[in-house]
């Protein structure tokens, strides 16, 4: 077994949830690697630090508080939730809703990275099209045939430009089983306005089929091309990862060649003020971060402040609080953030990768296991969205502000 | 001796308002804590251990026992911690009062040396330390978060957590590996921006 794979196991080898030859195949492993057996310390003492957290009681009171409440509830509301998952279908909406919000985002960022490449040309006719089918709830039967048609596809470039190719979502394409992802419909709508569109006749697809829209949703033009664009999915996945690959770096780099930026180190400052304040000054600190772009948090017993400062920004952050009280710099570090940095890249490609294996997986098989491969993926994007999201938060200063 | 869950449950279904409190003073430690390690914050927690366990009287007239009682309740509180987070979404806040220290709540002590009262300066560190982790656990993302606490917190087995989030066991081994990954990455690079907790220093 190879390093990474190894590592890959390490979690369910701790729960002992792998097969006995997998588990004897990794203890062997690890008695003679040393990185791996490092590797497996420090995910056992991640896990000891999470065990250790105490339990917690809630204020005294707490059960005569809600006894108090259920009691004053109307009996028909008593009685009117089905069993089990409450929340569980408005689950399914938001879902929706997120999804559909995270394709539009991505949609307008390819937009504006497209600019000044080969290729902008059709860009403010693109359209996009999203459909989200309101399911009734799950149906566990996978249906036979359907689930050979892939989530997204790729538009090789009719018109042969050879530039990067485009990503669109093809037809029908559905998995069946509960939360299936789904692409747009074909059906271009010139108006590029965000519309529901019906279930196409004949389309096959169980009743009650709860779809999703595809985040990488990211039709362009000549999308009414045709249903045959489907039968191309197998080389699809590899490119969907690589774009990934590149839409990370350019949302990590803005749009400026990588090279030119990828020897320079990622400095942040992390620092604690003290400020000395007659009045409350929340306000203006709330004024002076809607201004430069800080995320506030609320932190450590209510004294404090968390800033997430841009890193170009922290001088006339620090400037401004200064007009507000008497400001004391009682901690100031810079930290060197390019190694993290690179992880997140790295695991971000990795997980592309992952991805990538799972639309190769999921357009075999068609199959029992589709909804499970799905989770996976579902599970695998929000991943990348964490992991894009810190790689734009390294930029970030850290300032904690504590009030005097 | 305790009657048990599905004694109470039954009960409960019969109209005994006291049965569903022994259901509640057996669970609301268990139920707050996932709220708050989910959450990070005591108000937060309690308002949602309290949203539980309405939820969970509503929808007891039509729990029929397909699972465990324990489980369900998983699920219940699970769902309310994730539609928690949505409408956070909906109406993002900045919270003043937002506290992460322990404390704010009254801590059943089970940590540090196992018979032994720990003396001030390791009660002081070991509440930093879980504090930070708290921290940690904040930024995952949400999934994450949630099956990290059902995993490492409250101790459920690969089998309850798929009942309790209605996914497969597969999903539950890939999912909670990535968030332990995560989580990992996250915890170690606070760790080097702030310089402290040697002690987990390779």
């Amino acid at each position: 077994m190879q390093c990474l794979e190894v590592r890959e196991l390490l979690s369910p080898y701790l729960d002992g949830v792998i097969s006995f030859a997998e588990q004897e195949e990794i203890s062997a492993h690890l008695a003679v690697c040393p990185n791996c057996r490092a590797e497996f310390e420090i995910l056992c003492e991640m896990v000891s630090v999470l065990k250790n957290l105490p339990e917690l009681s809630p204020s005294a009171g707490f059960s005569t508080r809600v006894l108090n409440k259920a009691t004053a509830l109307p009996p028909e509301r008593r009685q009117r939730r089905s069993p089990g998952i409450p929340g569980n279908f408005t689950r399914g909406i938001w879902v929706r809703v997120a999804a559909l919000a995270a394709a539009f985002v991505f949609t307008f960022g390819i937009a504006i990275l497209m600019q000044g490449t080969p290729w902008p040309k059709e860009v403010g006719k693109e359209i996009l099209q999203t459909r989200v089918d309101r399911g009734q709830g799950e149906q566990g039967e996978t249906g036979s045939g359907q689930s050979r048609d892939p989530a997204v596809c790729l538009d090789h470039d009719p018109d042969g430009n050879s530039g990067p190719g485009r990503l669109s979502a093809p037809g029908p394409a559905a998995f069946t089983g509960g939360g299936t992802i789904q692409g747009g419909s074909p059906a271009g709508d010139p108006s590029g306005v965000l519309a529901p569109a019906a279930q196409p006749e004949g389309a096959d697809l169980p009743a009650g089929q709860n779809t999703m829209a595809a985040q990488m949703n990211i039709p362009a033009a000549n999308h009414g091309s045709s249903f045959a664009d489907t039968s191309r999915g197998l080389d699809v996945p590899r490119v969907v990862a690589v774009k990934e690959g590149v839409i990370s770096k350019k949302i990590a780099y803005g749009n400026v060649p990588p090279s030119s930026r990828e020897s320079e180190q990622k400095i942040v400052r992390n620092a604690t003020l003290h400020l000395d304040v007659e009045q409350d000054v929340r306000p203006e600190i709330e004024f002076l971060a809607r201004n430069s772009g800080v995320q506030l948090a609320g932190y450590s017993g209510g004294g404090a402040l968390l800033m997430k400062v841009p890193a170009d920004q922290y001088e006339n952050v620090v400037n401004s609080m200064h007009d507000l009280g008497r400001l004391t710099i009682s901690k100031e570090n810079e930290g060197d953030i390019s190694s993290e940095y690179t992880a997140y890249e790295t695991r971000l490609k990795e997980l592309a990768e992952e991805e990538q294996i799972l639309l190769e997986a999921m357009e075999k098989s068609g199959s029992p296991q589709a909804s499970d491969v799905e989770e996976q993926l579902i599970d695998i994007r929000q991943d990348m969205e964490y992991q894009k999201k810190q790689l734009s938060l390294a930029e970030y200063s850290t300032i904690e502000l504590c009030f005097e | 001796m305790q009657p048990s869950d599905d004694i109470l449950v039954k009960r409960v279904k019969d109209g005994d308002m006291e049965a569903f409190e022994l259901l509640v003073r057996r669970y609301e430690n268990k139920v707050y804590t996932m709220a708050y390690r989910f959450l990070g914050s005591h108000a937060d927690a309690s308002d949602l251990a309290q949203e539980t366990f309405l939820r969970l009287y509503r929808s007891l007239p039509g729990f029929r026992g397909e699972s465990s009682f324990i489980t369900w309740l998983y699920s219940v509180t699970a769902n309310a911690c994730r539609d928690e987070i949505r409408r956070k979404q909906r109406n993002p806040v900045v919270s003043w009062e937002n506290e992460v220290i322990e404390g704010g709540g009254q801590t059943v002590s089970l940590t540090l040396g196992r018979n032994r009262i720990p003396t001030p300066e390791e009660a002081a560190e070991q509440n930093e330390l879980n504090e930070s982790v708290q921290r940690c656990l904040n930024e995952l993302p949400e999934e994450q978060r949630l099956i990290l606490v059902m995993r490492e917190i409250q101790g459920l087995s690969y089998e309850e957590i798929a009942g309790a989030l209605k996914c497969s066991l597969g999903t539950v081994k890939s999912r909670l590996s990535r968030a332990r990954r995560t989580f990992r990455d996250t915890y170690g690079s606070k760790r080097e921006l702030f310089g402290q907790y040697s002690r987990l220093a390779k």
